[in-house]
């Protein structure tokens, strides 16, 4: 078990250096020119000044010295400061959104956090139960109509299921509108006597005693949360069936129901928890993927995480900011991956002992 | 001659003897488990409703031109028809007024002589009828394209990697590791926000982002099958006779190990499609006013406080998109049921 952690560990920093220098081989599909009007607020227009520029920061260097130059920065001649670097934070500057990089993460990042941590028991729960459901009617009218439910589901592309649900809920009814919170909430929360302790708003508003602002948050979640649940409902529903149904055909649950237990008790105590390990998989897949950023569905509901930064970034063809968010997201699918292995290994003897 | 004959008679009696199920010709044909499969996605209800929803978007893309012919001179028939430059979106059925298309032959005998906006405009005056039908050809086109450059793409890779096994099998799983842990969907966008300045807006951009962030899944899986025929006896018994490894690789390993993850994979046209949507509902790769039912959507997003009023601006596309995909589905989901081992005789 500890050889297997540790060569996990090990392999880790192999795939990091794997991922950056992937970032920064899709950026040097740029010519220099290209780099630096990237990188310059007043792209400089004379030839001239534009190798000069090129030149200052070696980006006609051979690919592994400029991307040395990109990890840990490199000292500029003239001024003694310190230019670049991603491993001393230095991101650069966001065009799309005005603002330095890592500022722009912090702001957005709680956003995608606060609407991941909300979605993952509709998503996961509501799924796994469909999929029980669906596997103890096998085959009869119930398994049909949630299994047609969850492909239908499945084959709605998010922005035009998060459209829908705004058209009905939002242009319609009013119920539930798009965006982070209300104007007159926004006000309140970035106005002063509002302590932000955490960033995300709800648990913010209920330490701040303000139930209505925290009441208008989740009116905003609603939405989103439905459109990521129900696209992914599908393939909890599918996965949970298929395993379902192979453990209800093990010998120790004919055993269990030969010596008279419950059905109920069969189901809940003797085939679910086996049928449960590829769920725990799973979810942490999609726990690390609600975690890096819901394009679409920020992009659908103008909810300012990560996700929708990414989209206008890449619109507005600012492929710096891009390349950090994507090197953001790689960062955490990594980490995710790895507590996921080692879970897994803990669950399940097989995986350890091979 | 006459002892063969004598041999097959031996046989037909044996066989006669032995088995009660009578196999008909095609079954003989496919062998037993191609049998199995194609029997089963053409008998089960939810499949052969996919395929028919295949088959009328075939349709639609094939015969785009007749249903709504482009303008003679145009330069791109992808380009979607507008009906003046108004910024309200007209509903369906308004009368076409500035350049109306030619009217075919279906359109005089089952709505008129003039052309109406059937699904309505979006603003700007695009022709929102049109777009779904061309759209259709955008979408089987690049689904077709993106799919089949993918699967060859992850096949080779995949291949090498797990016949030459080794070191080469090691570097292969750590850059097919790398790819895989960008989400799709932010990697595919960042490749096409880099690209679409090298080559222009269009549907290339879109179109290589997403091949080279989706052949790994392939890879993986063909690498898996290969691995698991190549322990079998008949490659060392192909081995031991002195046979190539391009013999070995295409006349034993590929028909055994490849084929069934082939079919699966084809069935992933639907996804692939909604992810080139998904790109182009971003804003990103082709220009405004191309045929794709992203695009479509797009259009949508301008008026999302009004969409109780302007709905066909999202239902036609969005119609169409999801009944694309949910056709790929239903054959997809029904062939994965048949050929899951731990589903069989269930």
């Amino acid at each position: 078990m500890t050889q297997y952690i540790v060569r996990r560990l090990l392999l880790m920093p192999l795939t990091l250096i794997g991922v950056t220098l992937l970032i920064f081989g899709m950026l040097s599909f740029l010519s220099p020119a290209e780099r630096v009007s990237l990188y310059v607020r007043d792209i400089p227009k004379n030839d001239i000044v534009m190798n000069s520029l090129i030149e200052r920061y070696g980006l006609n260097d051979p690919f592994l010295v400029q991307y040395y130059h990109w990890l840990v920065g490199q000292k500029d001649a003239s001024t003694g400061e310190w230019a670049g670097g991603i491993l001393r934070g230095n991101f650069g500057y966001s065009r799309s959104a005005n603002q330095n990089i890592v500022d722009l993460i912090k702001r957005r990042f709680p956003a995608t956090v606060e609407l991941a941590l909300y979605s993952i028991v509709p998503l996961i729960g509501v799924g796994t139960w469909l999929g029980i459901v669906a596997a103890k009617n096998h085959n009869n009218i119930i398994d049909q109509i949630a299994r047609i439910f969850g492909i239908l589901g499945y084959s709605f592309p998010s922005f035009v299921f998060g459209l829908l649900m705004l058209m009905f809920f939002y242009a319609k009814y009013q119920i539930f509108p798009p965006d982070r919170l209300s104007n007159w909430a926004n006000l309140v929360v970035t106005g002063e006597g509002f302590t932000s302790y955490t960033s995300l708003v709800t648990i913010d508003a209920l330490l701040n005693g303000r139930f209505d602002i925290f009441l208008d948050a989740l009116r905003h979640l609603v939405l989103p949360i439905l459109t990521l649940s129900y696209i992914n409902w599908a393939l909890y529903l599918r996965i949970m069936r298929s395993s379902m149904l192979e453990s209800m055909n093990q010998d120790y649950v004919v055993t269990a129901r030969a010596k008279g237990v419950k059905e109920k008790d069969v189901v809940n105590k003797h085939a679910r928890p086996n049928a449960m390990i590829p769920i725990v998989t799973m979810s942490g897949m999609t726990i690390a993927g609600l975690l890096s950023g819901v394009t679409i569905t920020e992009t659908i509901f103008i909810y300012p995480g990560i996700g929708s930064a990414a989209a206008a970034a890449s619109t507005q063809l600012d492929v710096v900011t891009i390349l950090s968010l994507v090197l953001l997201t790689g960062f955490i699918l990594l980490v995710a991956n790895l507590i996921v292995d080692i879970t897994y290994a803990f669950l399940d003897p097989r995986v350890r002992l091979s | 001659m006459a002892e063969a004959q004598v041999l097959d008679k031996k046989l037909e009696g044996l066989i006669g003897e032995y088995t009660e199920r009578k196999i008909t010709r095609t079954e003989k044909l496919l062998g037993p488990e191609a049998y199995r499969i194609l029997k089963g996605i053409f008998t089960t209800p939810t499949s052969v409703v996919g395929f028919i929803l295949i088959a009328i978007f075939i349709l639609v893309a094939i015969f785009a031109p007749q249903i709504i012919p482009p303008k003679a001179n145009a330069l791109d028939p992808y380009k979607i028809m507008r009906d003046g430059f108004g910024s309200v979106p007209k509903a369906p059925g308004t009368i076409w007024t500035k350049n109306p298309p030619q009217v075919p032959w279906w359109y005089r005998t089952f709505v008129g002589d003039e052309w109406v906006h059937l699904f309505g405009t979006a603003s700007g005056g695009w022709d929102i009828f049109y777009g779904v039908i061309w759209g259709t050809r955008t979408a089987i086109k690049v689904g077709l394209i993106i799919e089949g450059i993918t699967l060859i793409l992850g096949m080779i890779i995949g291949c090498l990697a797990a016949f030459y096994g080794g070191l080469l099998d090691t570097i292969t799983m750590r850059v097919v590791e790398v790819f895989q842990t960008f989400p799709f969907i932010m990697a595919a966008m960042t490749l096409s926000a880099i690209l679409t300045p090298i080559i222009g807006k269009g549907i290339w951009p879109a179109t290589i982002a997403l091949v080279a962030f989706g052949w790994m899944g392939y890879a993986r899986l063909i690498r898996g099958d290969i691995l698991s025929v190549r322990e079998r006896d008949y490659i060392l018994a192909a081995r031991v006779i002195g046979a190539k490894d391009s013999r070995i690789m295409f006349k034993h390993i590929i028909p055994n190990a490849i084929y069934p993850t082939l079919v699966l994979a084809s069935l992933d046209i639907g996804t692939i499609v909604v992810s080139f949507a998904a790109l182009s509902f971003l804003g990103i790769g082709t220009e405004i006013g191309y045929a794709d039912w992203g695009q479509l959507v797009s259009f949508a997003r301008n008026w999302i406080p009004q969409l109780s009023t302007y709905w066909w601006i999202l239902i036609y596309p969005g119609m169409a998109l999801v009944l694309f995909v949910l056709g790929w589905n239903l054959v997809g989901d029904a062939l994965r049921d048949i050929m899951d081992p731990r589903m069989r005789n269930r």
